[in-house]
């Protein structure tokens, strides 16, 4: 049933790509925090003990409520900002000027003692070697799972890997949801957890090749089989690790928050691909180069008669 | 056997409920001591810790910004090695390097100095020769590992060259035979040993009144080049959490109401195979913790906590796996025992084959990557293994003991058991008619 509708399942994947990628270019890419961009880091000086929050109103009245603030100096007496950049340095001042009047409501001593640029904390070279990483990683996997089961298996299995990450990022493009350094981690729990269920039901199919067999039954039968009898195993699994991150969703602190939403989506993408995507697509993988190579040998056979006939 | 199986699970409960006291509150008899819940090495996103600001003192060298990417890269792999995954490393303006570290109450190192001073050393190691001439350079070492001289007991730097490096020094080392080649360090010079035969191995020993402490810095700082800038520490001060107060309470206390309600899903969806799932993923978070306090470098920070709820979701996936198959097999018509040594030994490949696939990426990610990825990878590979044990050997010996009471009612194991049972039957008397 699965197998047969393949196609039509790809649809839905395809078209929420297809919109991260507009968004993309219509938003101008991701919308990225100060983890990759850099921006500037305020320092404030309270001369005596304050409070985060008076500083988190000051931020949020400004437009700027997403910088985290932390807490420096001897006895804890400044507040380090850290906001985005701007787009000009005029902005820039106006807006730390907007913030220090409206701090000065309840502290009146404090001050601006200075404003430097930084970098992102995520440099290029942070986010290649991520990238390169992985891709080792996904080789190394596509190897196991080649040894362990069959090439069209590994090749599946990365598909859809990259097929969860894609989603990610699309959904993130298309709701333009700040993403900071924790979403590469975000990213890499997904990996991880998807390749799990994804190996799941390609055991299932590994197992039904031998009870069923490919002479009695079609590669598109026995994927559909083994998805149905790993259906309630993967939907558990999966309802008990999203009991797990929807809790941390509902209860974090905004940064836990921005990190657990793009796990939450990931999660969605990794059941939706291991079930109806990963078998079906290793059953239509693994026909085509089988007749591929049927009709190469067939190819092969026929000059032959030909020139027995000549 | 069902005297013995009900002790068992009795002692089992007892064990489990010790190992969480142990958990939370720490324990140590003489010289071992299990780290109590809070000695975990935290991150700078949960407690703060320092930042340090390094100056480059000559900003008209060439290629400036380029050997400004290089210090940031140089101080990356410090911090990894020192256990620093953590850190965060950024420039400042264009030429000054902003190092945070999380240093605080639950670090081993507690003078913020100490790792300032570490990472900012040039550590710029030369060969010269007796007339002065440089014959080789830090780069031309590819590993350098502390140790001690098994003779004099002194400790020492052993390093090994890279190819070119092995050349120049098997052609330095004959150049000067019986001669003195004086290594130094950011111009200092730390031992200058005579050449007693060619060294065309590329291996050597750098000796020179080193502790231990110091012959493993410099190895470090060797491993992971000289600093390509002269840097200044120019500001050294702590900071708070950057998650905000709150945040670690926050995410635990989450953490505990989603294993709680997952408690609930499994106990109504399993029964008392999901008791036992319970039980081996308390033993599953309680290993977790401890190992997290023990390993060096592994430190709770947000992506830590990631994966240990990716833990908890596989840990709980291989347990799901095994009841499942076990399902599968009773419908069958077998007897709950065998059905579930059936359903263990099917379900063990499964487990297997999808643990090992994820260990590999956490591997990988452990080897390869930098900071972050670091210790999020270290926390992936102890949940995974443990998860992995949990599972194959706490469920299913706890399982066990529970078939082995022969309760009666099979319902107590899954629900409508008896009429899975029934139909069992049918079919097999059905399938004899035929």
């Amino acid at each position: 049933m699965i197998t047969k509708h393949f196609k039509k399942f790809l649809i839905i994947p395809i078209i929420i790509i297809v919109l991260g990628i507009i968004f993309g270019v219509i938003n101008g890419g991701l919308n990225l925090g100060i983890d990759f961009t850099g921006g500037s880091i305020v320092s404030v000086d309270f001369k005596g003990d304050f409070d985060t929050d008076v500083v988190q109103k000051a931020l949020d009245n400004n437009g700027m409520g997403d910088s985290p603030i932390v807490k420096a100096g001897e006895g804890y007496t400044q507040a380090e900002i850290r906001m985005r950049t701007l787009d000009t340095d005029e902005l820039q001042s106006t807006t730390n000027d907007a913030i220090l009047s409206d701090i000065r409501q309840t502290y009146p001593d404090a001050e601006i003692v200075s404003v430097d640029k930084v970098g992102g904390v995520a440099s290029a070279e942070l986010v290649r070697n991520a990238f390169l990483a992985v891709a080792i990683a996904c080789g190394l996997m596509l190897i196991y799972i080649w040894i362990r089961f069959q090439l069209y298996n590994g090749i599946s299995a990365v598909i859809m890997l990259i097929h969860d990450v894609g989603i990610m990022i699309a959904i993130m493009c298309i709701l333009q949801i700040q993403i900071n350094s924790a979403f590469i981690a975000a990213c890499l729990t997904i990996i991880g957890y998807s390749i799990n269920n994804t190996i799941v039901v390609f055991d299932r199919v590994r197992d039904n090749l031998k009870v069923m067999g490919t002479k009695r039954f079609t590669r598109a039968e026995i994927a559909d089989t083994s998805i149905k009898e790993t259906l309630t195993r993967t939907i558990n699994t999966s309802v008990t690790t999203l009991i797990m991150i929807v809790c941390l969703y509902i209860f974090g602190v905004p940064t836990i928050k921005e990190f657990s939403f793009p796990i939450i989506v990931g999660l969605l993408a990794g059941v939706y691909s291991s079930v109806v995507l990963a078998a079906p697509m290793w059953a239509v993988l693994a026909d085509h180069f089988d007749k591929k190579k049927k009709q190469g040998v067939k190819a092969k056979a026929k000059p032959k008669k030909k020139a027995a006939k000549a | 056997m069902k005297k013995r199986s009900l002790v068992g699970i009795i002692v089992t409960f007892v064990l489990i409920a010790l190992l969480c006291f142990v958990v939370i509150n720490g324990f140590s008899v003489g010289i071992y001591e299990v780290k109590p819940l809070n000695g975990i090495q935290q991150g700078l996103d949960l407690t703060g810790g320092v930042y340090t600001v390094y100056q480059a003192t000559d900003t008209s060298v060439d290629k400036f910004d380029e050997k400004m990417d290089g210090a940031m890269l140089v101080l990356r792999d410090r911090l990894d090695a020192k256990g620093f995954t953590e850190a965060t490393v950024t420039k400042q303006g264009t030429d000054r390097i902003r190092v945070e570290i999380p240093i605080n109450s639950t670090s081993e190192i507690q003078d913020p100095n100490e790792v300032a001073e570490f990472i900012g050393t040039p550590a710029k190691l030369e060969f010269v020769d007796p007339n002065g001439n440089t014959v080789l350079e830090g780069s031309d070492i590819a590993s350098a590992q502390a140790g001690q001289n098994p003779q004099t007991l002194e400790y020492v730097v052993s390093f090994e060259l890279t190819p070119s490096g092995t050349e120049k020094f098997a052609a330095a080392t004959e150049e000067f035979l019986n001669q003195t080649i004086s290594i130094t360090i950011d111009g200092e010079t730390i031992s200058a040993p005579k050449v007693n035969s060619v060294i065309a191995n590329g291996k050597g020993e750098i000796t020179g009144s080193f502790t231990a402490e110091s012959a493993q810095n410099l190895a470090m700082q060797i491993e992971s080049g000289a600093l390509p800038l002269d840097l200044q520490e120019i500001e050294v001060r702590s900071i708070s959490a950057t998650l905000g107060a709150g945040a670690l309470q926050n995410s635990i206390l989450a953490g505990l109401i989603g294993l709680a309600i997952l408690f609930l899903f499994i106990l109504i969806y399993y029964r008392l195979p999901g008791l036992v799932a319970c039980m081996a993923l308390v033993v599953y978070v309680c290993f977790v913790l401890l190992l997290l306090g023990s390993v060096p470098g592994v430190q709770l920070t947000l992506p830590g906590i990631a994966g240990i709820i990716l833990g908890i979701g596989m840990a709980v996936d291989a347990n799901v796996i095994i009841f499942e198959r076990f399902k599968e097999e009773f419908r069958t018509g077998k007897t709950l025992r065998t059905s579930f040594n059936g359903g263990f030994q099917k379900a063990f490949v499964t487990i297997l084959d999808s643990n090992i696939t994820t260990l590999i990426c956490a591997i990988v990610l452990a080897a390869f990557g930098t900071g972050t990825l670091k210790s999020f990878a270290y926390t992936l590979i102890i949940s995974i293994i443990v998860s992995m044990i949990s599972a194959l050997v706490i469920t299913r010996g706890i399982l066990k003991m529970f078939i082995n009471l022969n309760i009666k009612n099979p319902n107590v194991f899954m629900a409508k058991a008896k009429q899975l049972r029934e139909a069992a039957k049918a079919a097999k008397e059905g399938g004899g008619a035929q």
